[in-house]
């Protein structure tokens, strides 16, 4: 895999919340989609095309939906495969990287406690967290999200 | 079972006392029980009813014809409607009047009461109520001798008193029903005797009937005549049709007030027959179950009474009619054309809807006079009025449910009304009211049977507290959030489906070469892994040929791509180079708005991948503005009137911007909301969920 490529992925991986970069850099993924990459007996260029594949998932630049296809159109893999190679990655790369990404949330509450007023005006506010950051507007969020899926 | 026997009973007497002349009784001969036929019937002394009255609009001919030349089609649908839903429901009609006003006669007169079987009956019970005495007799005796009851005396007195009533208890009850008799029999002579043909002529020679009476107020045979139809066939079926459901009401009223009598009938048998046990029960220190005095008493004097009360609202009624009559109800004094015959209609319809409303309540009135009895008598008259009516009315709500009711729930699930919806200012209401016309019966029987309110319709209670309610406030509005999303038959779904059918159209039309080409992909990969492992050169060579053409091919195939000319080899199994020149340029599902070829890799990755964004887009939007509408002032304000809670609203809109999981359980504090730490979902076993962005995360 060439530097470009990598340093593609890691701007869009800096694009995400704080505790999904940390949680994304503290487990070696690459080095995952390699190990599954020799397992399905994909060659040298077939494996860079799964590291991008998966780079670009875990980025959310594409979506989880197409990434069968992606792997089978991209890597060139049977549909089988591709299909078994996407369960290896869900199960080996993403779901450590979820419970990575929640145990980097509570440590955070944890190291970082709510002032008492804020916790206690979410307490009394039936669940609204504006209370416990600066979150963006409504408008601004819900355009924001929208420009997401454009990409 | 039970219910099946009073309903057979009831049928029983009905048509027995119903074909049966006056004046049959019991008589015992050859020691068995012989049922004697008097010959003269009631019959003779009730009005002809309506048997007569709509025989005049009887023949109509609209020039039936299929063929060319002259008549139509819609002639031969006017005259089948005519003929077979129309004249038969016209003769139940004309059958239920025919009943009515033979049971209200009946019912009323006093010789009904006096069939020699009741007597035997009454003289049966008397022999058994003289037990009573005995036992009343031996019951102070005993009490006398222990020295516990200080009333012997008194008890005696009334023992021997009653000994002596009892022999006239079937002497009183007589009295009692001959004087409600005589009563209704006043109110009855004052129903004028009208021609059996024409309602409206007065005539001395003919005998009452009621039901004649009270069809004269709205006259419903003036809006079926044909030379009010001869240019306008259509406006003749609607007419037609209406007049149906409008018989059909018309029957119900009839047998239903029919049974009602029936009721007082056999109600006041059974009071008569049981005289001496109720009156013996005054002798007893208990009452005496379903048979007492107080009981017997309460239902004498309601059965008996129940008929000149009803016939007093019935003449109230007529009276009323009169004045009904003095309505100008053609305002529009429209002299000719279609709105004239709808002129006529509004004069029949309307009255018809007071009288109908006003004989209900007439009803309602006398059953509550009548005792248990008649209450059930005329529970099963509504049963079987009911049925009959509901036969008809059941063909029109099938028809309400194909056309209205179709358009309903289309209309509800349209893009438009959800958007509306997702605004507020009323489109929640509307979108409601369309889903509630979908998904009606348009049975009117529905609604008759929802007014005989019981505690059952009122609807359950609202369990738990305002934090139980406030939760179940938020799952609502989420559901309700989740309910106006992108739905199966709007356009933008539609589209996506349509471009998914034509994937797996071009999939399976070309899955023997796909599959067949990842086969050889599999082969060609694990052949160039074992020549891999024993490090041969040339069978590296050929098998890794062999994959990046085979791979090329399966890109070819996806694209839909000529490879002539592309120069793609590999060496086969004897190091022979081959060529791969297939034309896949076909393999496509013709061309999108922009002219490009729809392949396989086109529709996957640009159609359906765009127009699932377009739908994720469009649901977030519609859900982002109900969510604003959720928490707007206008709604808080609304909430906190009717007692919620306006952060419970909050709570809502928080969750449905956050799509978070509505919660299924029952347990729920209320203004929590989603935790701290939500993990990203679990996404699919095949299809995985990015861990950041905005995809499949979530929560940040």
């Amino acid at each position: 895999m060439t530097e470009e490529i990598k340093q593609k992925i890691q701007e869009q991986i800096d694009l995400l919340p704080k505790d999904s970069q940390q949680a994304i850099a503290s487990f070696d993924w690459m080095k995952e989609s390699q190990n599954i990459a020799k397992t399905y007996n994909l060659f040298d260029e077939e494996v860079d095309d799964l590291i991008i594949e998966v780079g670009l998932l875990i980025s959310g630049v594409s979506y989880p939906e197409e990434f069968v296809t992606n792997i089978e159109d991209e890597v060139g893999t049977t549909k089988e495969d591709a299909e078994k190679i996407s369960d290896e990655v869900l199960e080996k790369i993403l779901k450590p990287i979820a419970k990575s990404r929640e145990e980097i949330i509570k440590q955070n509450i944890k190291n970082n406690p709510q002032p008492w007023d804020k916790e206690m005006k979410f307490v009394l506010s039936g669940g609204d967290y504006s209370h416990l950051g600066d979150r963006p507007t409504s408008e601004a969020l819900r355009e924001g999200i929208n420009k997401n899926i454009v990409i | 079972m039970t219910r099946t026997l009073s309903k057979i009973l009831i049928l029983v007497l009905m048509v027995g006392i119903f074909f049966a002349p006056v004046g049959a009784s019991f008589e015992k001969k050859d020691n068995q029980i012989a049922f004697n036929v008097e010959v003269s019937t009631v019959n003779a002394q009730v009005g002809p009813g309506l048997a007569n009255f709509w025989a005049s609009s009887s023949g109509f001919d609209f020039e039936c014809n299929i063929l060319p030349g002259p008549g139509s089609v819609v002639g031969c649908i006017a005259e089948i409607i005519y003929g077979a839903v129309w004249w038969p429901i016209s003769l139940l009609t004309s059958l239920s009047a025919k009943i009515m006003d033979f049971f209200i006669y009946y019912s009323t007169n006093s010789t009904s009461y006096s069939g020699s079987f009741v007597g035997k009956a009454w003289g049966a019970v008397r022999d058994i109520a003289n037990i009573f005495f005995i036992i009343g007799l031996l019951y102070v005796a005993i009490e006398t001798i222990l020295g516990i009851g200080h009333n012997g005396k008194k008890m005696i007195a009334s023992i021997i008193v009653v000994a002596l009533l009892i022999n006239f208890s079937l002497f009183f009850t007589e009295v009692v029903i001959d004087t409600s008799n005589i009563l209704a029999r006043v109110f009855y002579n004052n129903f004028q005797q009208v021609d059996k043909n024409d309602p409206n002529k007065v005539v001395t020679n003919e005998p009452t009937s009621i039901s004649t009476n009270l069809v004269s107020i709205f006259n419903p045979q003036e809006i079926i005549q044909k030379e009010n139809y001869t240019n306008n066939v259509g406006l003749f079926i609607f007419i037609t049709l209406i007049s149906a459901i409008l018989m059909a009401f018309m029957i119900y009223i009839f047998l239903s007030v029919a049974l009602l009598f029936v009721g007082r009938v056999a109600g006041l048998w059974v009071a008569m027959v049981f005289a001496p046990i109720a009156f013996a029960s005054y002798t007893v220190p208990f009452e005496i179950p379903g048979l007492g005095h107080k009981k017997w008493w309460s239902d004498l004097l309601k059965q008996s009474f129940l008929a000149p009360i009803f016939i007093f609202f019935l003449y109230v009624i007529l009276l009323f009619g009169d004045a009904l009559k003095a309505i100008p109800l053609d305002i529009g004094k429209a002299q000719n054309g279609d709105a004239n015959y709808l002129d006529k209609f509004i004069k029949v319809i309307v009255p018809f809807a007071i009288i109908f409303v006003l004989i209900q309540q007439a009803k309602k009135l006398a059953v509550e006079y009548s005792g248990t009895i008649g209450e059930s008598f005329s529970k099963a008259g509504n049963f079987i009025a009911g049925a009959a009516t509901g036969a008809v009315i059941g063909t029109y709500a099938t028809v309400g449910r194909g056309t209205i009711g179709r358009i309903g729930n289309n209309v509800a699930n349209s893009s438009w009304a959800k958007r509306w919806e997702a605004n507020g200012w009323g489109g929640g209401q509307f979108r409601k009211a369309m889903g509630s016309v979908g998904s009606a019966s348009f049975d009117a029987r529905a609604g008759m049977k929802s007014a005989g309110l019981n505690a059952a319709d009122l609807g359950k209670v609202k369990e738990g507290g305002f934090t139980k309610i406030r939760a179940e406030n938020v799952k609502k509005r989420q559901e309700k959030a989740k309910a106006l999303e992108v739905g199966e038959d709007e356009k933008l779904k539609q589209s996506l489906n349509k471009s998914e059918e034509d994937l797996q159209g071009l999939m399976r039309s070309y899955s023997d070469i796909i599959e067949t080409t990842d086969k050889k992909i599999a082969a060609a990969r694990e052949n160039l892994k074992d020549a891999r492992a024993s490090g041969d050169q040339t069978k590296i060579t050929i098998y890794s040929t062999q994959l990046d053409a085979f791979k090329a091919k399966k890109k070819a195939i996806k694209k839909g791509e000529d490879m002539k000319g592309k120069n793609i080899q590999y060496f086969d199994e004897n190091q022979v180079v081959q060529y791969i020149n297939d034309d896949f340029s076909n393999v496509n599902a013709g061309v999108d708005a922009q002219g490009n070829k729809r392949t396989i890799q086109q529709i996957e990755d640009n159609e359906i991948h765009h127009k699932k964004q377009e739908i994720q887009k469009e649901n977030r939007n519609r859900k982002w503005t109900y969510a604003d509408t959720t928490n707007s002032g206008f709604r808080n304000t609304m909430t906190v009137l009717g007692g919620g809670s306006w952060k419970g609203n909050r709570e809502a809109a928080n969750k449905i911007r956050m799509e978070a999981k509505i919660e299924k359980g029952d347990d729920h504090g209320g203004g929590g909301g989603a935790s701290h730490s939500s993990p990203a979902p679990k996404p699919a076993a095949s299809k995985p969920a990015a861990a950041g962005g905005s995809h499949g995360g979530g929560g940040h």
